[in-house]
């Protein structure tokens, strides 16, 4: 075994790409030329090693080349994306809770005197499109890994998934493409084995259904931990011994970070396979295990630094915690599944269940027998030096030496032009439905809406005994968050809620903003407050000028509502490329843009959480918020197939007013029930209210806080943002308005008879159904 | 080597043979009639046939609800007649080699724990006892779109 050099001095632009294509590093002409400028300097060619390492770390996955770029964008210039807008609002709000954000595996935000959390939420969409099964179990396997690589334990599994939609034609099937009911069976039970073989709760998650995903589905996989605040360390130091823990090293996953900047083909199928990989929970759990104790035998932790080996292996992962001292790295040392491996193979296998820490001299001996007992390996394979290089060995001669500085801020900054194109529909303006019933039961199955029983009963989302409300409440209705209790001698609870609202697409600055006011509503439906924001970004093809603009007009939209809502994003990811080409067509299809917002608040007390379902007859019934006039993207007009329209907005001065007055209302204990409004509008979510609690309501269109509509139907199924439907107890009517002020008005009541009855603008019953009959309209879509 | 196949005893419910015939019918409408699993190991090493034994009703089958045989295994799958079913397509899908099989490691780990220490490796599949009147064409669409992914799985089938 030994490392080849690779010719590159002296080569021209053409045979520069040409190396960059044959030994699939997917670097661009430019950063090759970077490469080859180094290497001038040098006066020697690169090894086969030195190379990938520059595509490892280089790669999209790794440094975020788009979002830490230069943009031109409608004559501004735009240095560095996320800095000028994202982590700028984090910055300016500076809350005092916000311990660590976006400079390690997962964000840390205080929970309490003595705890912090920490919450990562990453994508997994190539792999899973490739195998569902392996692709999603190794996602979960991941981002548990992000969480347990800032020394946190892993409480909470959240995965918001995207497919087309599960009757989608067999025959329209584009080839190589797996059909999306297969893949949405093969996600749902990777995602169960891994998380219920370690013994993590799935207890919260979504679903989003659009055609535009069948070529190219989405698996967002999350994970919450929960630390003592006195455990984080992140301080490798010259001497310190690399220890890499857990499972052994194959050829998994080789070219897994640089195949997630390539588009997808109907050759991806054959050429991929080292990207797909399944995932072994048992041996994470042993890892993790090994950890805990490593971190707490002692007052402080035998390790001082942790990191999981994820995208690019051990060359991200090494190169990342040596940045600022160097290391040197003996890759005969690192265990194999099986003979054969080159070195390069070694250095970036993004095998699973590996976790890689700095261990001072002293404590080697000990780290290693902890992980023994465990029943997992932990071997030591390099050092940390002081030289500020990355020196990679085998067997005692040097096969790649690099400079960390260079490594690391070398690469060119990426120069990429947007713009942006919103085409305005006009509204279609529908004549008022003679069966609104019916339509009401058409939204209710239809799948983004449909019950998710089939995929939560398969979840364990008990496991640990800390979840207080979980994802199905009442007598069966889904719930906004999930809340769950993680000390179990203190009633201080975490709310987990997301938001996305891919059909709004169309526009993607309000479609970003709604997706930060659903996470946000989702989350004060439960009782959540002081929330953080985690941003997922699944996007189309960024060299595309029109898929950039619409990226950046969503980033905007992230600083805005982060501001508005005194909400800090502390972490985030994207995934780009997320296109689709047919037979070899030039032209690609984007993904619907997808932006997954996820909100993390908590609550003092676990035991005035409210859930969605109704309580008791002859409660006053509430509508907070108002209705506009806003009905492209709605699922009303989807199953109508119809489009245009003006996309739901979000008046966030009101919006945050609103949220704030209801969170107050419900630690009055004012509030018996709470729901907010959003796919289907109004009537989706008091019927969803209904059924959940065994009991009707009477609503009246007239009395809703709206602006313009004169139609019925907009009333009923608008999606407009910042609205909740709110069962107040009786007898604390004029408290419960004192509190919201002009944000709520009385829109009904709780009723004793088994329906939903509304009225519509002329006073006269336009729904009237048996709740049985919705719930069953609700419940047949996934009876798998 | 041996092979070990698991299954439900005819008066329980086959919740994986009833989900595949499910998919089988929901990829158009394939003369079906009823689809039976069984959990198949294919366990390399020297055991005894009390081993085996052992191993199939310590380890491998749950007692109250499902059954286990065992025999040698053999390159033309005569195991595959554990099914008890005649008439019937079999079809046999493994992981492909080099894919990790996390379940396998767990059953060669669990037997060197029942204090079997002969057990080199385990490989885990599922064989799946297609009952129903169709062609060869037919039955290697079923497999191709809905029983093996071909990037990760091989499968085989055959008449009974």
């Amino acid at each position: 075994m030994d490392a080849r050099h690779i010719e590159l001095l002296g080569k021209s632009d053409g045979e520069l790409l040409e190396i960059s294509r044959s030994f699939m590093l997917a670097l661009n002409l430019e950063e090759m030329q970077k490469v080859q400028d180094y290497f001038n300097r040098l006066e020697r060619n690169p090894t086969d090693i030195e190379l990938e390492t520059f595509a490892q770390t280089w790669s999209e996955h790794c440094v975020h080349k788009t979002f830490r770029g230069n943009i031109e964008y409608n004559g501004q210039k735009i240095n560095n994306l996320l800095k000028s807008y994202i982590i700028k609002a984090t910055n300016d709000l500076r809350m005092p809770w916000c311990v660590h954000v976006f400079e390690d595996n997962a964000g840390i935000v205080t929970f309490d005197e003595k705890h912090n959390i920490a919450v990562k939420v990453e994508t997994h969409n190539h792999p899973s499109a490739l195998d569902p099964y392996g692709g999603a179990g190794t996602g979960s396997g991941g981002v548990f890994r992000d969480v347990m690589g800032v020394g946190a334990k892993p409480i909470l599994s959240t995965d918001i998934l995207f497919f087309a939609p599960p009757d989608y034609p067999h025959d329209k099937l584009p080839k190589g493409v797996l059909h999306p009911k297969r893949l949405m069976k093969g996600v749902v039970a990777g995602i169960r084995d891994y998380g219920n073989r370690m013994g993590i709760p799935t207890a919260n998650g979504g679903f989003g259904f659009h055609e535009g995903y069948v070529g190219n589905p989405l698996v967002y996989a999350g994970c919450l931990g929960i630390m003592p605040k006195e455990k984080y360390v992140r301080d490798a130091k010259p001497g310190d011994k690399i220890v890499l823990a857990g499972g052994r090293t194959g050829r998994d996953g080789i070219h897994g970070v640089t195949f997630a900047s390539l588009e997808l083909s109907t050759d991806s199928e054959k050429t991929s396979s080292g990207a797909v990989q399944i995932g072994n929970a048992i041996e994470e759990k042993r890892v993790l295990d090994g950890q805990l104790k490593a971190r707490d035998v002692r007052d402080v932790p035998l390790y001082s630094a942790i990191t999981d080996c994820g995208g690019g292996g051990l060359s991200s992962a090494i190169g990342e915690m040596g940045k600022k001292t160097g290391a040197r790295v003996w890759l005969d040392k690192v265990p194999l599944k099986y003979e054969g491996l080159e070195p390069w193979e070694i250095w970036i296998s993004e095998a699973q269940e590996r976790m890689l820490l700095a261990v001072p001299e002293a404590n080697v001996a000990e780290v290693l027998e902890i992980f023994r007992d465990e029943n997992t390996e932990a071997n030591v394979i390099g050092e940390f030096t002081n030289d500020k290089k990355l020196t990679l060995m085998f067997n005692d001669k040097t096969i790649g030496e690099l400079d960390m500085g260079f490594l690391h801020d070398g690469f060119p900054k990426a120069e990429k032009k947007a713009v942006l194109k919103i085409s305005e529909k006009k509204d279609p303006d529908l004549a008022d439905s003679k069966d609104f019933g019916m339509d009401l039961k058409t939204l209710l199955s239809s799948p983004t809406i449909a019950s998710k029983e089939w995929v939560i009963r398969q979840y364990d989302h008990e496991v640990q005994a800390k979840t207080v409300i979980k994802p199905m409440q009442g007598l069966g209705g889904p719930g906004d968050a999930c809340v769950l209790r993680p000390i179990y001698d203190d009633w201080k609870g975490v709310v987990v809620s997301n938001g996305y609202n891919p059909r709004f697409s169309s526009n993607p600055y309000n479609m970003a903003l709604s997706a930060i006011d659903e996470a946000m509503r989702n989350n004060t439906c439960c009782g959540g407050r002081r929330i953080a924001l985690l941003d997922n970004f699944s996007w189309g093809n960024p060299e595309k000028p029109d898929r950039l603009g619409a990226l950046v007009e969503a980033v905007k939209a992230c600083h805005d509502g982060s501001l508005a809502f005194r909400a800090p994003f502390i972490s985030g990811k994207d995934s780009l490329y997320n296109e689709y080409s047919l037979g070899g067509a030039k032209e690609t299809i984007s993904i619907p843009y997808t932006l997954v917002i996820t909100a993390v608040g908590i609550i003092p007390d676990v035991r005035k959480a409210v859930t969605m379902d109704l309580k008791m007859a002859g409660n006053p019934v509430y509508m907070a918020g108002e209705t506009k006039d806003e009905m492209d993207g709605s699922h009303y007009y989807m199953i109508k197939h119809v489009e245009g329209g003006a996309v739901p907005g979000v008046d966030l001065a009101k919006a945050k007013e609103s949220m704030d007055s209801l969170v107050h209302a419900m630690d009055m204990g004012l509030v018996r029930a709470c729901h907010d409004c959003s796919e289907g509008g109004l009537a989706v979510a008091a019927a969803e209210m209904c059924f959940a609690g065994g009991l009707g309501m009477r609503l009246e269109l007239e009395n809703v806080q709206q602006k313009g509509i004169v139609k019925n139907y907009k009333l009923l199924f608008s999606e407009s943002n910042s609205r909740f439907l709110v069962e107040v107890a009786k007898g604390k009517e004029s408290e419960f308005e004192n509190i919201m002020g002009s944000h709520a008005s009385k829109i009904g009541e709780v009723t004793e008879r088994n329906n939903l009855l509304v009225t519509g603008l002329d006073g006269r019953a336009i729904i009237d159904e048996d709740i049985d009959d919705l719930r069953k309209a609700w419940s047949k879509t996934f009876d798998w | 080597m041996w092979v070990v196949g698991v299954g439900y005893k005819h008066e329980h419910r086959d919740p994986a043979g009833e989900n595949a015939k499910a998919d089988i019918l929901g990829l158009g409408p394939y003369d079906v009639k009823n689809v039976k699993t069984l959990q198949t190991y294919v366990i390399d090493g020297d055991l005894e046939s009390g081993d085996a034994e052992r191993i199939g009703r310590e380890l491998l089958a749950d007692g109250v609800v499902q059954y286990f045989k065992f025999s040698h295994f053999s390159e033309d799958g005569s195991h595959a007649a554990f099914a008890g079913a005649s008439n019937a397509w079999i079809v046999e899908v493994f992981f492909k080699p080099g894919v990790m099989d996390p379940v396998g490691l767990s059953v060669a780990s669990a037997i060197s724990v029942l204090g079997v220490t002969s057990v080199k490796s385990v490989r885990t599949g599922t064989t799946y006892v297609i009952e129903g009147e169709l062609s060869e064409s037919e039955v290697k669409a079923i497999c191709e779109k809905c029983l093996a992914n071909g990037l990760i799985q091989t499968y085989a089938y055959r008449r009974i």
